[in-house]
């Protein structure tokens, strides 16, 4: 079962900037639903899911995870998180390397390990680039390796950031059917995306950012048309 | 990430193996170092190295660890408890550091002369000279009508604390004049200064000689020499500071500079490869040489 | 072997050992410069020292070691640990900068990507460490080739002893001093040889590390 998430009046800086990047964000994300993330660039959305991924630590308000601070046990907590960047970061190793990094830092076994790459690259379609280098990958084959690395060890909560801008038509459509699947099996699933037309598609509930704010928030189809009447207040 | 490790591997190895390198290199034996500081001059003509060595086969338990630099240093490093041992050829800066107790056990072991060496054509006209007074107002003149040019060691060495009272001497002063140059560097250096500008300079006639027979200073030639005043006296010290154990194998070694054995070591070193000696031992005119040396060091 | 032979081989223990030490504080100083915001004015610093003249470490070393000098006691001067001490002390800057560069760059990235997969603050640091091995491995190089080739420090606090203290720098100091240009010069090639071979080795593993 995924996390209830829930922020309460959460803004961050980064250090040395006076600005905040996101501020007095109050919403929370239920299990087995997926929200979407919208705004423009410099909205504040890759922040606000660094936010809930637990890699930024809000500097005021309250994040909860079920009730309870999740900083407290952060690489618990963090364990049972994927968040993929919007542009995945690979390691200098092989795929098969990359994809195994989770479970050796938590010292999984070897057999696991292979098991668990096995079926995770049958799912993704990504067998033939197990011995590649990572590095020399093209982009949209990092995007799918970054999301297999993280959905690999089996999260609770799904945390991704623009996850279709560089797939093609057939990797989109693995892609949105692995999130339907993670979703209905109760996960707690948000995606940041500026391609409006796929949240629309994927997401069951909308949050619009501007200039680090929540402009307004709800189900997606009234959001959606909220937006095209730009009547978009919270 | 395998891969990773195997590079780790080799680095390891090749650390590890500069490490023993290392540790073999600086694994001291059961021998007793003697910090000597010592006038470059000196040094660079092999003399030490070469009676280091000698000494060295005889008592295998001692080894003189010479540290060349100018005899200014070398004194000052002396009194500042880096040497246990001196040899210097600066007799007036050597009588500050006796008053002040900070060297004893003088021995003169050996002297040879200045020599004031210049382009061939000898602008100044100073082999005519007809005292070293006049030597050096020549230059001084023809340095003021820009004929001559003149280096000076500048480094407070032996050799630069010569020339300097060898213009007071004079009754000159050619600090800050435009002809008048210091290059602050060894005496072998500013050799060659002078030869590249075909200028004039005061030296030691051992350095002069090892360059002139290496082919590095063809336009310098011997104008002025063989004066009395123009000795070069060599002296050997024992630091007061230094501990009894280092300061017994250094009076053990000056000792052997002064034995009728190390005298005649200091005697031919040199002869073979240059036709004439570049030092004189200092048994046959000791109580001569004594005298001068007091002489120069009083007279600062 | 041979004298020559004995300080080229001298030189390359000096420098390597300089080195070794010298990176055993300066990475994981860069790494703790490179994670925090406040102490960035402590890595702006270094990066001002990086051409420090090695004359003025090797005298200000030499007030120390000496025996009039507060560190007297430990009877260091005129000892090869002396210029190991000096070198590496010197080359600090230069690898701490070079370092703190590279880890800056990395580290944002690497830790996040480690510690968003599940990492301890320990395991990301592993990660950030191992994915900058190879300009790591350049600042070190870095390090080593000045370190090889100063003669300030060598030649102040080494006292150029032959046997003991004398390296390639000083020798040929020496050498030139003495008039004997051919050994100098031979002397000096050996040090440029040395330079390019070591930085060229480097580049090889670099090449086959670096597989971008």
């Amino acid at each position: 079962m995924g996390y209830r998430i829930s922020l309460d009046n959460v803004s961050y800086k980064y250090p040395g900037q006076n600005r905040y990047s996101v501020s007095e964000i109050s919403i929370k994300f239920n299990p087995g639903i997926v929200y979407g993330l919208i705004g423009s660039n410099g909205a504040g959305k890759t922040t606000l899911l660094k936010i809930i991924a637990l890699i930024y630590k809000p500097n005021k308000g309250k994040l909860l995870y079920n009730n309870s601070d999740p900083w407290n046990n952060v690489v618990f907590y963090r364990r049972s998180i994927a968040y993929v960047h919007e542009k995945p970061i690979m390691i200098r190793a092989s795929v098969y390397n990359n994809l195994a990094y989770p479970l050796k830092i938590r010292g999984i076994s070897k057999e696991e390990i292979n098991k668990r790459i096995d079926r995770v690259s049958r799912l993704f379609g990504i067998q033939d680039l197990l011995g590649k280098n990572a590095k020399t990958l093209s982009t949209g084959e990092k995007q799918i390796i970054g999301i297999a690395r993280a959905l690999i060890y089996d999260p609770e909560v799904i945390v991704l950031d623009e996850p279709f801008s560089n797939l093609d038509y057939h990797k989109r459509r693995i892609l949105l059917d692995v999130i339907d699947s993670q979703a209905s099996q109760g996960k707690t699933i948000i995606l940041a995306s500026h391609d409006t037309l796929m949240i629309e598609k994927i997401s069951s509930k909308i949050l619009v950012l501007e200039n680090g704010k929540a402009l307004c928030f709800g189900p997606t189809r009234q959001i959606i048309e909220k937006l095209y009447e730009y009547s978009c207040n919270s | 990430m395998n891969l990773q490790l195997k590079h780790i591997a080799i680095i390891a190895i090749l650390l590890i193996g500069i490490v023993a390198s290392a540790t073999i290199f600086f694994n001291n034996n059961n021998t007793i170092n003697v910090r000597a500081t010592t006038t470059t001059s000196l040094y660079a003509t092999g003399l030490l190295d070469y009676l280091g060595t000698e000494y060295h086969k005889q008592h295998p338990d001692t080894v003189i660890n010479f540290i060349a630099v100018g005899s200014g240093e070398a004194l000052k490093r002396a009194e500042r408890g880096d040497a246990c041992m001196v040899l210097v050829h600066a007799p007036s800066l050597e009588k500050e550091y006796i008053d002040k107790g900070i060297i004893t056990y003088h021995k003169i072991f050996a002297y040879n002369y200045f020599i004031i060496v210049g382009p061939p054509d000898d602008p100044a006209n100073i082999s005519n000279a007809t005292s070293l007074e006049d030597a050096m107002k020549r230059i001084y003149n023809a340095g003021e009508e820009g004929k001559a040019l003149f280096i000076s060691r500048g480094d407070n060495s032996g050799t630069h604390v010569k020339e300097l009272q060898l213009w007071e001497q004079a009754g000159l002063e050619p600090q800050g004049k435009k002809w008048y140059l210091e290059s602050g560097q060894g005496m072998g250096e500013t050799l060659v200064i002078a030869s590249e500008k075909h200028a004039y300079t005061l030296s030691d006639i051992g350095t002069y000689l090892k360059y002139k027979k290496d082919g590095r200073i063809p336009s310098l030639t011997i104008l002025y020499s063989n004066d009395t005043s123009l000795i070069n006296i060599y002296s050997a010290y024992l630091v007061s500071s230094c501990p009894e154990q280092e300061k017994a194998k250094a009076q053990g070694f000056i000792d052997f500079l002064v034995s009728p054995e190390g005298q005649q070591l200091i005697a031919s070193y040199g002869l073979d490869k240059y036709g004439q000696p570049l030092f004189y031992p200092a048994q046959d005119k000791l109580d001569e040489l004594q005298e001068i040396w007091n002489q120069i060091a009083g007279n600062s | 072997m041979n004298e020559l032979t004995t300080i080229i081989l001298r030189s390359i223990a000096i420098s390597g050992t300089a080195t070794l030490l010298a990176s055993a504080w300066s990475i994981p100083l860069a790494y703790l410069l490179s994670g925090s915001y406040r102490l960035r004015h402590i890595a702006y610093l270094l990066e001002a020292l990086v051409g420090i003249p090695t004359v003025l470490v090797g005298l200000l070393l030499y007030m120390l070691l000496s025996n009039a000098g507060p560190l007297g006691f430990l009877q260091l001067l005129y000892t090869p640990q002396a210029i190991i001490i000096g070198e590496a002390l010197l080359i600090t800057p230069l690898i701490t900068a070079v370092s703190y560069q590279t880890l800056k760059e990395t580290r944002t990235r690497y830790t996040e990507l480690a510690l968003s997969l599940g990492a301890t603050k320990q395991q990301a640091a592993r990660l950030v460490i191992t994915q900058s091995l190879p300009n790591l491995l350049a600042a070190i190089v870095m390090g080593y080739s000045r370190a090889i080739g100063e003669l300030g420090v060598a030649l102040i606090v080494g006292g150029n002893i032959k046997g003991l203290t004398r390296t390639i720098t000083t020798s040929i100091a020496l050498y030139t001093a003495m008039g004997e240009y051919e050994n100098a010069i031979m002397l000096g090639m050996v040090l440029v040889l040395l330079t390019i071979g070591i930085s060229l080795l480097v580049r090889l593993v670099r090449k086959r590390w670096d597989i971008e």
